[in-house]
């Protein structure tokens, strides 16, 4: 196991550029973060495009220290003025804003970046030893396994729609349909083409992202743009002492483990392990200890858990390429333009690039703790860059992003129909993630399951005869049924 | 909450409409009998579709039939709808603008543009931004990563 990570150091310690590049997307990612409506997807998608030149080392170095850093960013406005940059940072607004009121903010800001760095670190050690072992196992896969695992995979929409799964299944099936545009992968039978070339190989994956991601998210501050002002406050205090950080490092711990695993869960992203750990720490205070008022474990738990959920939700993606969230979408797109396919093969076919992003994260998380405490006064100017010079910005990366993929003008068309339909669907109360869920697994789905057919001369009864198949397809509807007894008790919460 | 969902629902089932029409017009070749078929997989979603639509009006339609004027939630706010066409307005306009003049200047442009519409009033940021960002964008892609960008039908 540390052998992997060893060599994975050395390949990443042997390029320069590997290491310039992670300072710039942690940096990036903490800004970015801390901007409350931009999200890490947001920034990953955005950041893809720029990838498209460089080495696969040096792509994953940008994508994974943006994901690690935007994570930890959202903390910072969730401390300092009360609204978390990312969702992932709900939970710690209820302490980090209340020692922020105290006169107290450099020390939870301190304690956010410790608690995030040390839960990331944590939980790329349990990648390392958890994933190679899951992807040996998934070298026993054929057809029927792999269209199962996909079935799972798009159950995970049910999970991520918690608010109202049916809108969430709705969705996904419009994300599968947008899938089967383009050649079909048995037969290559044109289907909703319209005589476009450009739609032979399908809707491109940048150009629909950064339309769902990136531009609904712009019109939204487009609708706010003259009506509310943030006020920000200043960081004037001390940070945390070494006898506080002994007290909260247990917490740390146990959060980051709690949220890895939670991590590792598809559908269950950082913000459910933040609220998690949040719960749990709570649940064992002392009877000094006030949650709520500025308990500095208050902060520790959720940051620890959400940074630990990004090594979490590498796991499925690496070996069973399965996203665990709309992140690590981003990052199951962005390995797939680079031509590796994730899963089994990419642990024995490419293990220079796996143990490359073991040590990525590892280097990631480190450097996001060193650049966090270092810079917590410099972040915080990056609120007060108004949204008015920020869109424009984005938007003119939307189009270059959107374009770079094929140098295709409709590419960018593409993107801004997708623009409509995210900030209608957004409207509307219906999310975006479960289409580029199906978008992703919607192929993988269907030429799996034409191929098996092909494999069975026609027979059906590999769903029901092959225990792997089997087991997915339970775990597929035990996500779902799940899932919707979720989302009954919270209605009844609600009501009551 | 109900009415918007109902819509939404109805918007899904034309949808569907939509791709059952067009699939009836896919080829099947005879050597797929095994493999369901090129249209059957759209079709099959299409169905879904439906089904589920029909279920949230199904699931929604008693709320909204007795939801109270003050109570319904609104899909846009006035004026949301306008701001947010004038600035679709401004991005499409800057595409088709780059088709012919290229990206550096269709994105000054658009940048300009849409620091007016935002009302800033800042001159130093007026200047600096629409040129800073398009040329350290362009300079990025094209220089650092070799990605070409265009250069404008007026300027090939």
């Amino acid at each position: 196991m540390f052998s992997n990570l060893m060599q994975g150091l050395m390949s990443v310690f042997s390029n320069p550029m590997v290491f310039l590049l992670m300072i710039f997307g942690v940096v990036s990612g903490i800004t970015i973060g801390a901007l409350p409506g931009l999200t890490s997807t947001m920034a990953m998608a955005v950041l893809l495009p720029v990838t498209f030149g460089m080495e696969a080392k040096m792509s994953f170095a940008l994508l994974l220290s943006v994901y690690c850093g935007a994570i930890y960013g959202g903390s910072i406005t969730a401390i300092l003025i009360n609204t978390p940059g990312t969702p992932s940072a709900a939970a710690t607004t209820f302490d980090g804003y209340a020692l922020a009121q105290r006169g107290q903010a450099g020390k939870a800001l301190a304690t956010s970046t410790l608690s995030s760095s040390i839960g990331g670190v944590i939980s790329v050690l349990l990648l390392i030893t958890i994933a190679p072992i899951l992807a040996k196992f998934t070298l026993r896969f054929a057809a029927p396994e792999f269209f199962a695992l996909a079935v799972f995979g798009l159950s995970i929409i049910a999970s991520i729609s918690n608010k109202n799964i049916v809108k969430g299944l709705m969705a996904g099936f419009f994300g599968l349909i947008i899938a089967s545009i383009g050649l079909d992968p048995i037969s290559a039978i044109p289907r909703f083409t319209f005589g476009r070339t450009e739609l032979l190989s399908g809707v491109a994956f940048i150009p629909l992202m950064v339309g769902l991601f990136a531009l609904p998210q712009c019109f939204v501050e487009m609708e706010s743009m003259f009506k509310e002002k943030t006020i920000l406050k200043g960081v004037h205090s001390k940070l945390i002492n070494f006898k506080e950080f002994l007290s909260i490092l247990p917490t740390i711990i146990k959060s980051a483990l709690m949220g890895a695993f939670i991590g590792a869960v598809p559908g269950a992203g950082g913000d459910i392990a933040a609220f998690t750990a949040y719960n749990e720490a709570k649940r064992n205070a002392k009877k000094d200890e006030r949650f709520g008022t500025g308990e500095l474990k208050g902060i520790a738990a959720p940051e620890a858990a959400n940074n630990a959920s990004t090594g979490g939700a590498m796991i499925p993606l690496l070996s069973l390429a399965v996203p665990g969230d709309s992140n690590t979408a981003v990052l199951l797109g962005g390995l797939i333009i680079m031509g590796l396919q994730p899963g089994p093969l990419l642990f024995t076919q490419q293990s220079d690039i796996v143990n490359s992003i073991f040590a990525i994260m590892l280097l990631a998380n480190i450097f996001m703790g060193i650049i966090g405490l270092a810079g917590i006064r410099f972040f915080v100017k990056a609120l007060s860059v108004p949204k008015q010079i920020i869109v424009p910005v984005v938007l003119t990366l939307s189009v270059v992003g959107s374009y770079s993929m094929n140098n295709s003008i409709f590419d960018v068309f593409v993107t801004i129909v997708f623009g409509i339909i995210g900030y209608l669907m957004l409207k509307a109360d219906v999310i975006v993630s479960p289409i580029v869920l199906a978008v992703i697994l919607g192929p993988m789905a269907e030429t799996n399951y034409r191929r098996a057919l092909i494999m069975f001369d026609g027979d059906m009864s590999f769903l029901y005869n092959r225990p792997i198949t089997v087991v997915f397809l339970a775990l597929a509807i035990f996500t779902i049924v799940s899932s919707l007894f979720k989302q009954k008790l919270f209605k009844r919460g609600v009501s009551r | 909450m109900a009415r918007i969902n109902i819509i939404v629902a109805l918007f899904f089932i034309l949808f569907a409409a939509l791709v059952l029409v067009l699939s009836a017009g896919i080829p099947v070749s005879e050597s797929q009998p095994l493999t369901m078929g090129t249209p059957m997989f759209p079709r099959m979603l299409s169905y879904g579709i439906i089904v589920l639509s029909t279920i949230l009006i199904a699931t929604n339609f008693h709320e909204a039939r007795t939801e109270k004027k003050e109570d319904r939630k609104k899909m846009f706010e006035p004026g949301n709808l306008k701001m947010v066409g004038i600035g679709l307005l401004i991005l499409f306009l800057s595409v088709v603008l780059m088709v012919f003049l290229g990206f550096i200047i269709a994105m000054v442009a658009m940048n300009v543009a849409f620091l007016f519409y935002f009302k800033v009033k800042n001159k130093v940021v007026l200047i600096v931004e629409p040129i800073v960002a398009p040329l350290l964008i362009y300079f990025m892609f094209q220089n650092v990563l070799n990605i070409p960008l265009p250069s404008g039908l007026l300027f090939y």
